[in-house]
């Protein structure tokens, strides 16, 4: 019985708890790019909103609240031994492909069908998608303990990630969706695909990105982005604004940055979306090139202390969840950074734990919990030393 | 990374070093990628800094001038002539407009423009067209109730001027942008505009002044107002006698000036036809509507420069007003001439007569060429032609108005007839103000100064009264006074009786020459009939100088200075003394 294997499952997830050594390097930067958001909304929204309803600290309070919510979700994470999400992996991707079908009967904001309304707060399923897709993908693909996988083994877990991914199409956020394929290449590649499997991979990757390009599918904004990208100096009023815009903030915050709440275009609301997907401006402008430089390298520290993980881990399911989250968090980092220095196009992908948004936010300080309760379960299987 | 040494198990030492290597691929991605980020980043804040800073202070920072008020332009009553007042421009964003189409419909109804054309500048791919400028408030509050997205409003100041056509042509106009671009708006240009302030703001994106930014005001300083010494009534009836005289005659053009002889300031100079100057948009440039005649054209003076001869030859005691002369009909200047019927070397008066004892004071009352001739003989040309230079003649009067003609006059070594001719008006051109200078210098008793139309400028720092020009005497007051009583004698029962003022005496002369076209080089079979005077005649409080430009009628007698322009001085003489209060001398 399935169903009752699930029911132990979810009921045995507390028991058999992880030994209390926390890697506190993850914790200490994780909790410190929270304040970090924390400070950068209240930097970019307290003039705005001191002028418009009185209450300057409104976005900056809500920030601190998801905050605290995301360090109980990374302890909580760390605190559940992940090995027993194995059990369930089907019930996680069930439960996840159904709210992603649910999120789409939701009234659309802004044209987009992505959230579900939870008393003052919109609650993102696409979020904790990503981080239950990688639970899923990396159980369902560390089974087999041989190095290759078989195609059919390869077919299915593309089925397994386009699911999700259809959905989240049609919300449409085109960044998520792209999330959730840089998860799955992650996880399969260190999961042994074959060089072949790997080509044919990229190659369907490759063709469908141009499919959705030259099938109408996408909206006019999402493609003025696009050809925005590749001429920024092209319509500086219009589709290339934001990135304009942003370059300025980040570009004359110069090498030591105006100073802290001293950002004339944070302040002046120049850039459009700047708590959400532009937050790095702020950082840019107010912190300077020492500012953004010291929170590029947070990132890299954090994602180097989750593929140490992975190396230092002897299991499987583990690793593969550690490289997927390392994915997901790089692929996050680079996109976001990268389209405000006009490296790549305009996505709206998050900054993870700085960009205001509750649910990226919490989804995403989980699955470094989960990351953590792997670190704290490894089998330090060093040459010689005695197994667990 | 420590990680790959220590983190292979045993058993799975094969599949772990596969995942260690592929783990190892990603790492190297994900250094990559970071190098990327943080060249890019350095490019950005470090290489490229200055630059994006820069752009960031131009978003902020905007500078806008305010226009400073253009000053105001007063007659000598300070009367207004021309003044500026607010008005309301209309312009567009095309890119906030959704329906080109239906916005040009709209729009083009009330404001009366083509639709086509309106359609088009509001599809343009700018962020700002004009629509209309400097509309009528009716129909800018009309263009407001439409509530159309994308149009907005403006205040302009806008240009009026009380004194409209009758002062046209001497107050002037300005441009759109209420820049001065003819008569005195563009003489005093720079003064009237005053200089435009500018205030430098911190803007946030919506255009709001941001609170604690940068702030800084340089307040406009006004443009000065001017006092002029026109005289609003005696330049409306000028006009109108002018526009009286047009339609009488069926002349082409009539020009006026009056000029006060104590100071040689303007009280009227008038143009007809003249133009509205606040709405020059159906007006023909090229016509020759715009130009000041009075001070830009010249003529042929004819007979009223005779006064100037007899005027030199009294000054030099060359000849007394009683010195007689025997004057034929005609009289050759070049052997046999006259009786081979040239034009070249023979003048003759006006009408054939029998040879005559005539006195100089004949020759001027009956305007006779040939007496006129002979004392110019007897002045020699090397005197009439320094008289002519005391005068002013081609030179410019140095009046406070742009582009004033110079005039010319044609004396060289050798030439037998140009002496002669210029002692009769001809081989030389004048413009009608520089004639009027001349007779205001026999009016003041012999003293020349410099016409002016200005008198005095206001500021900040109050009323600045300019000083009157410097005085050159050119006569002596009792041939100034004994040249007023010969010219008297041609408007008692001379060829000037029709410019006889009721209650005044008055002195002039008349003035009737061929018009010569200047473009075909030729005289034409159209005259230029002139009369210059003063009143009253012992001390002249006013020189009027009336030159009517082809003066159509049956016969010659119909177009002379004596019938088409001595009416004229006439009447503007008398409303004008008039006006000023002088008191009668005559009955």
């Amino acid at each position: 019985m399935a169903v009752g294997r699930a029911i132990e499952g979810v009921g045995g997830l507390f028991r058999d708890r992880p030994r209390p050594t926390p890697d506190v390097i993850m914790f200490v930067l994780t909790a410190g790019l929270l304040a970090l958001g924390t400070v950068m909304v209240y930097s970019a929204t307290h003039v705005r909103l001191g002028a418009e309803t009185g209450d300057p600290t409104a976005a900056m309070r809500r920030q601190m609240l998801f905050a605290g919510l995301s360090l109980a979700a990374f302890i909580a994470g760390s605190m559940i031994n992940y090995r027993r999400y194995r059990r369930i992996v089907f019930l996680i991707y069930g439960v996840t492909v159904a709210v992603l079908v649910a999120v789409l009967f939701f009234p659309p904001i802004q044209g987009a069908s992505r959230w579900i309304p939870l008393w003052s707060f919109q609650f993102q399923p696409s979020e904790f998608a990503k981080v239950a897709l990688v639970v899923v993908l990396a159980g369902f693909l560390a089974v087999r303990p041989s190095e290759r996988l078989d195609w059919k083994r390869l077919g299915y877990a593309l089925a397994l990630t386009a699911v999700p991914g259809y959905l989240i199409f049609r919300q449409p956020d085109l960044g998520t969706m792209l999330v959730i394929g840089v998860i799955a290449i992650g996880i399969l590649f260190v999961a042994g695909t074959g060089v072949k499997q790997m080509a044919v991979l990229l190659a369907a990757g490759v063709g469908g990105v141009t499919a959705v390009l030259r099938l109408d599918i996408l909206r006019t904004y999402q493609v003025e982005r696009l050809t925005g990208f590749f001429d920024q100096t092209a319509d500086l009023q219009g589709a290339n604004w934001n990135l304009y815009q942003s370059q300025i903030a980040i570009g004359s915050g110069q090498l030591f940055g105006r100073g802290l709440f001293q950002g004339t275009q944070t302040r002046l609301n120049f850039i459009p979306s700047q708590t959400s997907d532009f937050i790095f401006t702020a950082v840019g402008e107010q912190m300077g090139f020492v500012g953004g430089a010291a929170v590029i390298i947070v990132y890299a520290v954090l994602i180097w202390r989750i593929l140490m993980v992975a190396a230092v881990t002897s299991d499987r399911f583990g690793a593969l969840i550690a490289v997927g989250m390392a994915s997901m968090l790089a692929f996050h980092v680079f996109v976001n950074i990268g389209m405000t220095i006009g490296l790549v196009p305009v996505t709206g992908l998050p900054l993870p734990f700085v960009s205001a948004g509750g649910s990226a936010m919490i989804a995403m300080a989980g699955g470094l919990g989960i990351v953590n309760s792997i670190w704290r379960t490894r089998t330090p299987a060093r040459p010689g030393g005695p197994a667990p | 990374m420590k990680g790959q040494k220590t983190g292979i198990g045993v058993k799975k030492r094969a599949a772990g070093r596969s995942i260690d290597i592929r783990l190892l691929t990603v790492v190297l991605l994900f250094i990559g990628a970071w190098a990327t980020i943080g060249y890019r980043l350095f490019q950005i804040q470090v290489v490229d800094a200055a630059g994006y800073r820069e752009a960031a202070e131009e978003q902020r920072v905007r500078v806008e001038e305010t226009s400073a008020a253009r000053g105001t332009i007063y007659d000598r009553e300070h009367r207004k002539l021309a003044v500026s007042i607010e008005s309301r421009s209309i312009y567009a964003n095309p890119r906030q407009i959704r329906d080109p189409v239906e916005a040009a419909l709209r729009l083009g109804g009330i404001l009366d423009l083509d639709i086509d054309r309106l359609r088009d500048r509001l599809d343009s791919d700018s962020t700002f067209v004009f629509v209309a400028r400097q509309v009528e408030a009716e129909q800018a509050a009309g263009v407001e109730e439409l509530d159309l997205a994308g149009i907005h409003f403006l205040v302009e100041p806008k240009r009026v001027y009380p004194s409209g056509v009758r002062a046209a042509h001497t107050v002037g106009f300005v441009d759109i942008d209420s820049k001065g671009i003819e008569g005195l708006e563009s003489q005093y240009d720079e003064l009237l505009t005053g200089i435009p302030g500018r205030v430098l703001a911190e803007r946030a994106p919506g255009g709001h002044v941001i609170p604690h930014g940068r702030y800084e005001v340089q307040p406009a300083v006004p443009g000065a107002d001017l006092l002029t010494s026109l005289d609003r009534e005696v330049q409306f009836v000028a006009y109108r006698e002018c526009l009286e005289t047009l339609e009488k005659t069926g002349a082409k053009r009539c020009t006026v000036v009056v000029l006060d002889p104590d100071t040689f300031e303007v009280l009227a100079m008038v143009v007809a036809p003249s133009f509205d100057p606040s709405d020059r948009s159906e007006l023909d440039a090229a016509s020759g509507i715009l130009i000041n005649t009075a001070v830009r054209s010249v003529y042929e003076p004819g007979s009223t420069q005779k006064a100037v001869t007899v005027s030199a030859a009294l000054e030099e005691e060359v000849v007394d007003w009683d010195t007689q002369y025997l004057v034929q009909d005609n009289i050759e200047v070049v052997d046999g001439a006259c009786e081979n019927e040239e034009v070249i070397g023979c003048f003759n008066d006006f009408s054939p007569h029998e040879p005559q004892l005539m006195t100089v004071r004949d020759c001027v009352r009956y305007s006779s060429n040939v007496c006129t001739v002979k004392i110019g003989q007897d002045l020699g040309s090397t005197h009439l032609a320094h008289y002519l230079d005391s005068f002013g003649y081609g030179r410019v009067t140095g009046i406070d108005f742009p582009g004033e003609a110079q005039g010319a006059v044609n004396l060289p070594n050798g030439c037998l007839t140009c002496p002669a001719s210029a002692s009769i008006g001809y081989s030389l051109s004048v413009s009608p103000l520089q004639m009027a200078a001349v007779y205001a210098t026999i009016a003041n008793g012999g003293v020349r100064m410099t016409p002016r139309l200005v008198t005095g400028i206001v500021d900040g720092n109050g009323v600045n009264r300019l000083p009157s020009s410097p005085s050159e005497r050119i006569l002596s007051e009792y041939t100034a006074r004994r040249v007023r009583l010969l010219l008297k004698t041609v408007v008692d029962d001379g060829t000037g009786t029709k410019a006889a003022v009721r209650g005044y005496t008055a002195g002039g002369k008349t003035g009737t020459t061929r018009r010569f076209d200047q473009d075909l080089g030729v005289y034409t079979d159209d005259y230029v009939a002139s009369f210059v005077g003063m009143a009253p005649v012992e001390d002249p409080r006013l020189v009027i100088a009336v030159v009517i430009d082809s003066p159509q009628g049956d016969s010659v007698l119909e177009r002379t200075g004596g019938a088409v322009a001595a009416p004229l001085f006439s009447e503007v003489m008398e409303a004008s003394l008039h006006q000023m209060g002088v008191r009668p001398d005559a009955r």
